[in-house]
């Protein structure tokens, strides 16, 4: 099992300064929330530790090896990424997609037919098997986004990325991704990162009882790294985001919940 | 259906023949034994139409499994070989050679020749920024086939309009019917070669049109990935270039078609489109030499037809199921 760590990392487009100096580190089964306003570098971030992008300087470790060392089917051993945003090109079949996961290992090594085996359990474990025939290009948002988390479970590797994994979805498949996230890290021991806009999903997976960090992400720097309660106060919200929020409890529901409310 | 096509193939033309004569022509060639066909016959069936109709159906095979893959690497159902350059840097290389040996000879290696440099030319203006991706992929191969477009109306403008001219325009518009024999093994092997390197890597070039960074996180060598994919498809492509002129339409339709039968998940899809391709080329080609008495440019019938029915067929399906 993996632990992933991030050390003094920084990375510029040409001149313009994305992000500097940011180290953090993720061990097993625990899952690690990045927050932060638009434009602060997040998404920029999970590609350099994806190693879709050249950091300049830092460095990004598997295990206290850099990802630089090592090669792509041996990164995607230890590491999946899912977009943001997917871009779908051809209809292919909802299975195909998901046994996708699993290219990187020979045909020699593993058949077609345990490909798809292993592409079916993963999509029984997010809930879809029934969608296991149809063309992806027809799938709503939502479905589409369990078909990615799918194919990053039937990948099998220890740390799982998620860009903004909820951002177009609606409040029944953001729940259902945030509980499999939440089961992943618990179950199967996957270390997460995730990065989102919506701070109830720190708080909820805190008061899950799950075992999770968080840093906020500001003018290419990044906030201490702490349990979501010792972070998020309205007063560091409104420092970072100039709007007055609250953490509030529903009368004695012991859970948390985050409300901004426009004024000016 | 392939075979059927083939004997058709075989068949028709200034001097027709019946499907058992055929057979009888090849089985005379083939043991040397006389099943009472005349030496002319055989000599048709065997040196002109046996090699016309294999010429056409891998032409045909060639063009369309290129497309698939351009269309994969591409993510983009609209491209075809034509979009790094093939095309356009084999004209030019043809045209070269007509004005420099006054004949046809070297085209087809020129051809061929251009016709690789032009793609890997795209590869290095693509490499101008540093990483290669498919946007810069795609403006490398619009700036080297607009360059080698042009250099080919330059050369037109040149060339003696009474001779040259008329074989530059003839080689461009495509043909089957003076496929030498001599440049026949060196086209097929270059053919066969990419086609196998796309049959390889079918199931890859599915895993690359997720998108370059989506098909590394999966673990694929993106760079080597797609050379090879590129390879393979310029590979059948200027094979098939150099033997039959440039042939527009095959490598766009085809694979449109393909879909429609086996969907598109690209293990099936590029073998069904060599299929289709091999039959649809083959049937063309047929229509050229019987419509008219005089033939037809294989070219301008493939898009004399390819194009409204690529029409209907956007019709019919509604694009094709693609946003």
């Amino acid at each position: 099992m993996s632990v992933l760590k991030v050390e003094k990392l920084s990375f510029s487009y040409g001149t313009k300064m994305i992000f500097s100096d940011i180290g953090f580190q993720v061990r097993q089964g625990e899952m690690f929330c990045l927050a932060g306003p638009n434009g602060c570098g997040k998404s920029t971030l999970l590609h350099c530790i994806s190693s879709h992008l050249n950091y300049q300087s830092g460095d990004v470790l598997i295990d206290g090896q850099s990802i630089r060392l090592h090669p792509p089917g041996k990164l995607a051993d230890k590491l999946a990424y899912v977009p943001q945003n997917h871009i779908r090109s051809f209809p292919y079949q909802v299975l195909d997609v998901v046994a996708m996961g699993q290219i990187r290992n020979p045909s020699s090594l593993i058949s077609k037919k345990e490909k798809e085996e292993l592409a079916f359990s993963a999509l029984e474990d997010v809930g879809i098997a029934h969608l296991a025939e149809e063309e992806y290009t027809t799938l709503s948002g939502g479905e589409l986004q369990l078909v990615l988390l799918a194919r990053a479970l039937c990948q099998d590797s220890d740390i799982l990325i998620l860009d903004e994994p909820a951002a177009h979805l609606d409040i029944k498949h953001t729940h259902r991704i945030m509980n499999l996230l939440f089961r992943f890290s618990r179950e199967k021991g996957k270390s997460i990162v995730i990065s989102t806009h919506d701070f109830n999903h720190p708080l909820q997976f805190e008061d899950m009882g799950a075992d999770i960090k968080m840093a906020l992400m500001d003018h290419g720097t990044l906030s201490a790294v702490c349990p979501p309660q010792a972070l998020l106060s309205p007063d560091s919200l409104e420092q970072m985001y100039q709007v007055k929020s609250r953490i509030v409890r529903v009368s004695d529901e012991p859970k948390r919940h985050f409300i901004a409310t426009w004024s000016e | 259906m392939l075979s059927g096509v083939f004997l058709l193939s075989m068949s028709v033309g200034r001097y027709p023949l019946s499907p058992a004569e055929i057979i009888s022509a090849v089985l005379q060639r083939a043991t040397g034994h006389d099943y009472g066909v005349k030496a002319e016959a055989v000599s048709i069936v065997m040196d002109n139409r046996f090699i016309r109709a294999v010429s056409g159906a891998l032409v045909g095979a060639a063009l369309a499994s290129s497309g698939c893959a351009f269309q994969g690497l591409f993510r983009n159902p609209l491209v075809s070989q034509g979009v790094l350059g093939v095309s356009s840097g084999a004209g030019f290389g043809a045209a070269l050679s007509i004005l420099l040996f006054s004949g046809t000879a070297f085209a087809p290696a020129f051809a061929f020749l251009f016709g690789v440099c032009a793609v890997w030319m795209s590869f290095l203006v693509a490499r101008v920024c540093g990483e290669v991706t498919v946007l810069m992929l795609v403006l490398g191969g619009t700036v080297i086939s607009s360059i080698f477009s042009a250099l080919l109306s330059f050369l037109k403008y040149v060339a003696d309009p009474y001779n040259q001219l008329a074989s530059i325009v003839f080689w461009n518009m495509g043909s089957l019917a003076s496929v030498e024999s001599s440049t026949v093994p060196a086209a097929y092997a270059s053919m066969l070669f990419g086609m196998l390197l796309l049959l390889l890597y079918a199931n890859k070039i599915n895993v690359l049109s997720m998108g370059d960074r989506e098909a590394f996180s999966m673990g694929l060598d993106v760079r080597k990935t797609r050379a090879m994919v590129v390879m393979g498809a310029t590979f059948s492509t200027a094979g098939a270039v150099c033997i039959a002129g440039t042939i527009g339409w095959v490598g766009l339709i085809i694979p449109h078609m393909a879909r429609f039968f086996v969907k598109s998940d690209n293990r099936r899809l590029i073998p069904f489109s060599m299929l289709l391709g091999a039959v649809f080329l083959m049937s063309t080609d047929i229509l050229c030499r019987t419509l008219t008495g005089a033939e037809i440019p294989l070219g301008i019938m493939t898009s004399v037809i390819g194009g409204p029915f690529f029409i209907y067929l956007l019709k019919k399906y509604k694009g094709g199921g693609w946003k």
